[in-house]
């Protein structure tokens, strides 16, 4: 509810948010003048890619580190470990919560631009249910793999007082691993190795299923993967949290 | 010289807290580099599959990429502060500068100095170095003067951004997104001016002018415009800037209400 309090704010960023993909259909433009398609992807390709990524990127929320770091420095967080929900189960819940309320505002946006750019650049879809259905079956564990990641530097803050270096630093790591960036086929081999063994790759499953880039097995297989990653950092933070709290001091009553 | 005095002394206080928090230091450091790198990687991978960008080469897209860098960490480095105008405003904190028998503009804009700016510099110092030397642009002791003018003013020409931003919390009492937008809007600087539209380009030059810090900049080293063009357009749209943020400050601060009791 917190983000529906200044409203002004929310039409400043989709305003921008268009801005920008504006800006960067004509910075594609460009790049395509020489080439039909680059790593596979047309200009139309690349266009939907990065509208999709857009809308799925909302999955990849942060604001936990934030939270976390507020309530360590402030010591609140010794109210809320009292109360007879988790502490880390709240933060799960907001999350969600935040992704839903986004996706209420961008999704008329994104779906508006998408027909804008069908219209204007005369693409073709061929989308089946299938596909929808699988990128669907990804969200809730981009969402939780995020957060589990987002726990993570949010207990480090214990240790640290940058918690804004940290958060650009995790920010800017996962655009370039998920895809978000540019899509990771078009990332020299040696960079594609080592984005391989992270899981971050799978934040950028659901538009390159859209576009018919990854196949049905593929996909499921990755969705299997993801959910391993998603239990194996829930286990890393389980130890990380018990240990760290031990460590933190909170002042007064 | 007063203010200078206190400059000193507001920065050893600062030098005292980084050597307590080194590990800060450096991870917010790293940080911003790696955002750079980001924004660097991105246009490696482009230039993979195309020879030239709207007539530019790579080198000459770097150069001008690390022209703008400098200034953006520069401005970065001293003027940090501005970024939490919002929250002092909400909190009523501000009481505190306007008691002070100095400036309270100055007094607000020396109280950070925020180190993770080395990272932009460093890079951007890097970028122009290296790409200059790969290029063998023939360069006067002149050219140089004339790029590190240009440097000078663009740094004022982010603080003015930011400040303009910045004090429209004393309305909006969130100013926050403003700041972050515009701030984003200066990611697109790196690639070349001429690829955009007329719209936006006019945009880029007066309205949000970070072309003004990179573009114009780099054409000028090329030898493609003269000093003059972009001596005389950083000149007007830099005095329009800043008179336009000391005027929102002092119109804001007249209308600053702190908070409670």
């Amino acid at each position: 509810m917190q983000m529906f309090i200044y409203r002004g704010t929310i039409w400043l960023w989709l305003l921008v948010d268009v801005y920008q993909f504006v800006m960067m259909i004509f910075l594609w433009k460009s790049v395509y003048q020489f080439n039909d398609t680059i790593s596979g992807f047309s200009f139309n390709q690349m266009l939907i890619y990065f509208l999709a990524t857009n809308l799925f990127f909302i999955f990849t929320d942060l604001e936990t580190v934030w939270a976390m770091a507020e309530e360590i420095k402030e010591g609140r967080i010794s109210l809320y470990m009292v109360k007879p929900i988790s502490y880390k189960m709240r933060l799960v819940f907001e999350v969600f919560g935040r992704a839903i309320g986004i996706l209420v505002l961008l999704l008329p946006i994104v779906l508006a631009t998408g027909v804008v750019i069908t219209i204007v650049f005369d693409i073709v879809y061929t989308i089946t249910l299938w596909d929808i259905l699988i990128s669907i079956l990804f969200i809730p564990l981009i969402t939780l793999l995020m957060f589990e990641f987002a726990f993570f530097f949010g207990t480090l803050v214990i240790y640290t007082n940058n918690e804004f270096g940290l958060v650009i630093f995790m920010s800017v790591f996962i655009r370039i691993v998920s895809g978000q960036l540019i899509p990771i086929a078009l990332y020299p081999a040696f960079l594609q190795n080592i984005i391989l063994y992270v899981p971050f790759q799978y934040i950028s499953y659901p538009p390159l299923i859209l576009l018919g880039k990854i196949g049905d097995s593929s996909a499921l297989i990755g969705l299997a993967i993801l959910f391993l990653w998603v239990i194996v950092f829930k286990i890393i933070n389980h130890f990380m949290y018990r240990f760290s709290v031990k460590k933190m001091v909170v002042f007064g009553g | 010289m007063r203010y200078g005095k206190i400059y000193l002394i507001f920065f050893k206080q600062y030098l005292k807290r980084l050597m307590e928090y080194r590990v800060d230091f450096l991870i917010g450091m790293f940080a911003f580099m790696l955002n750079q790198a980001a924004g660097l990687l991105f246009l490696y991978v482009i230039f993979q599959n195309i020879s030239n960008l709207a007539g530019f080469s790579i080198d000459q897209i770097l150069l001008m990429y690390g022209l703008s860098l400098i200034p953006k960490g520069i401005d970065h480095l001293f003027f940090d502060n501005l970024w939490l105008l919002p929250r002092i405003v909400r909190q009523g904190t501000m009481d505190r500068y306007l008691l002070r028998p100095v400036n309270p503009l100055y007094t607000f804009l020396i109280e950070r100095f925020q180190p993770d700016a080395f990272g932009e510099i460093i890079l951007g110092s890097a970028l122009v170095i290296t790409t200059a030397t790969r290029m063998d642009l023939s360069l006067s002791v002149w050219n140089v003067l004339a790029v590190l003018l240009f440097i000078g003013m663009g740094i004022f020409l982010f603080t003015a951004l930011k400040l303009i931003t910045s004090s429209t919390s004393f309305w909006l009492k969130n100013s926050y997104p403003l700041m972050q937008i515009t701030y984003n809007i200066s990611d697109f600087t790196k690639y070349p001016l001429s690829i955009f539209p007329k719209l936006i380009q006019g945009l880029m030059t007066f309205v949000i002018p970070f072309a003004l810090v990179s573009y114009y900049p780099g054409l000028y080293v090329f030898g493609r415009i003269s000093f003059f063009e972009v001596f005389s357009y950083l000149t007007i749209v830099l005095f329009v800037l800043m008179s336009l943020g000391l005027f929102v400050w002092q119109k804001g601060l007249k209308h600053y209400e702190s908070a409670g009791s």
